[in-house]
């Protein structure tokens, strides 16, 4: 588990009886003998609350780590089919269980080199500042110098911003990304003799930003107009489906960089945990 | 996922083979199949597809064995995996302003006879801007063919529609083209109507990325090595981008999935 998004379970037993006492965390029986290897006191006996069928002990000194608690975003098993599609890149019927999501974790930084239209800048950063208002914990900006960047959109012909695209002759993104799965830096490279006028050049530049958001691939089940979709369209657009898509992937309310094997388990604790105990599952995102 | 089909028997096996894209929206259309459900918070997504599909465009190559053949051949190129390729959106051809003017005009008028090919909209457009498919003069030396491939003499060499011409296609992930680059190399033009002819082939060739028959007897058609040269595009032609054209596939179809569509028909 990455210790940069530590995330830790809070067993609320009630919304109303946690609000009340804010500093008293009660957790199962069982959970407490696994985490703390103490025997129990008298005093705890004492304070043993029971729910449904479990005993739950009161954590004594409970201190909460730094950082914030998002609840857990339930979804349902259609949008989360599609989710894991793209976001752990599924390129088949046999997933990988060990490839991450990839996401930005600070700001992105845009500079577009100088042989980028006017026009073209325009329309990407439209483009752009619609996915940066509806996506929450998402900050995309434009930037006037190179050395402020994090990300460079620039031609073929033009300075090699990235070494690793200096013999790529297809039109691509390329990122870099830590060990937490953060992505830290990116750039799209145009080859201008196949995109040859300002609106092939546009669309490939969103397409590829778009991807470049958390590394996805894009898929056959949707419709050419998404942006997840793997086929073109002169309609493309964000569907109401990509937004929803995009703002989870962004969420809190679900652990950031995990493999997609953690990102099930922990769905399927979250979820048992809401239905059969009706406990409010938090997640916490601490640096 | 929950899948609701039509209890129509032949359209469910037609969605078995190419497996249907969906229009997630809130608005459900009665006129649609609805293939997926999504819960949102606030709204429900329905992801609908059509379920129309009309493949009585196959009984032309159903009804006739040699043309069927030819189809396979030409699309396909002699193997199982090999797949389809098709434009998915309408041709918007800008010529580059140094080509002589009888050859523009003799080029435009030539494909502006392909009307009525439904799913294929070819047109000319006067600024590259609106374009999508862009044919141009080089004087880098190009041609379509490696290196190392050997011609019978220097005049076949010379002849070919492969020497000084090359076209490239932007493809999407769904073997769907949606732009190109057609380049003349500016000696050819020493001949006007062999550069003609030569464009017409190659812009023919790159409507499907199709393989030339150089064994075809057809002299009419663009798609044979001997094609002499017409005013107007044959019927043959026309009906090989007819078939072509009917269907904008879905998702990506190889010579295996089309025997099945066949078969699929011919019950």
């Amino acid at each position: 588990m990455k210790q940069q998004f530590l995330y830790i379970f809070i067993l609320i037993i009630s919304a109303s009886f946690c609000q009340a006492q804010d500093t008293l965390r009660y957790i199962p029986l069982n959970s407490y003998k696994k985490k703390f290897d103490v025997p129990l006191t008298k005093e705890d006996s004492l304070n043993f609350r029971f729910r449904d069928n479990d005993t739950l002990v009161l954590v004594k000194n409970y201190k909460r780590s730094k950082g914030v608690s998002v609840p857990y975003e339930p979804k349902d098993s259609t949008f989360l089919k599609y989710y894991k599609k793209v976001a752990f890149r599924q390129k088949n019927k046999f997933p990988d269980s060990t490839e991450t999501m990839k996401y930005w974790k600070d700001g992105i930084k845009l500079y577009f080199s100088e042989s980028v239209s006017g026009k073209t800048k325009r329309e990407v950063m439209k483009f752009v500042k619609n996915i940066d208002e509806q996506v929450d914990s998402l900050r995309i900006d434009r930037v006037r110098n190179i050395e402020d960047s994090n990300f460079v959109i620039y031609y073929s012909g033009d300075y090699e911003y990235l070494l690793e695209m200096r013999n790529k002759k297809n039109s691509e993104y390329y990122i870099y990304w830590n060990r937490n799965s953060q992505i830290y830096r990116g750039a799209i490279k145009i080859n201008i003799k196949e995109f040859f006028n300002e609106h092939l050049k546009t669309e490939r530049i969103k397409e590829m930003f778009f991807l470049s958001l958390g590394h996805f691939v894009q898929i056959n089940d949707f419709a050419c107009e998404s942006y997840f979709a793997n086929c073109y369209s002169e309609s493309k657009h964000l569907t109401p489906l990509d937004i929803e898509l995009l703002k989870y992937h962004y969420s809190y309310g679900i652990c950031k960089g995990t493999t997609r094997e953690i990102f099930e388990e922990q769905h399927r604790w979250a979820k048992k945990a809401l239905k059969e105990k009706h406990h409010k599952v938090m997640f916490l995102h601490s640096d | 996922m929950v899948l609701l089909h039509k209890s129509g028997w032949g359209q469910n096996q037609y969605h078995d083979i190419i497996e249907p894209r969906l229009v997630f929206s809130t608005h459900k259309k009665a006129s649609l199949e609805i293939g997926g459900i999504v819960v949102l918070e606030k709204d429900t997504l329905y992801g609908q597809f059509n379920n129309n599909v009309d493949l009585s465009y196959l009984d032309l190559l159903i009804e006739n064995e040699e043309f069927y053949k030819y189809y396979r051949k030409i699309v396909f190129q002699y193997s199982q995996r090999q797949y389809l390729f098709q434009w998915s959106v309408p041709i918007k051809v800008y010529i580059d302003e140094e080509f002589p003017k009888s050859i523009v005009e003799k080029f435009k008028a030539f494909y502006s006879q392909i009307k009525g090919v439904k799913n294929l909209n070819i047109s000319f457009v006067n600024k590259i801007k609106d374009a999508n498919y862009h044919i141009k003069l080089t004087e880098n030396r190009i041609n379509a063919y490696g290196e190392d491939y050997e011609f019978y003499s220097d005049t076949e060499r010379e002849n070919s529609i492969y020497t000084g011409s090359i076209y490239s296609l932007i493809i999407d992930k769904n073997y769907k083209f949606y732009g190109g680059t057609l380049q003349l190399n500016v000696e050819r033009l020493k001949d006007k109507n062999r550069a003609l002819n030569q464009l017409k082939q190659m812009f023919f060739m790159s409507l499907g990325n199709f393989m030339p028959d150089f064994s075809s007897k057809n002299q009419n058609s663009l798609n044979a090595k001997n094609y002499l040269p017409q005013d107007s595009i044959s019927e043959s032609d026309l009906k090989l981008l007819r078939v072509h054209y009917s269907l904008i596939y879905e998702q990506p179809v190889n010579q295996q999935a089309f025997i099945r569509l066949i078969n699929l028909r011919k019950r």
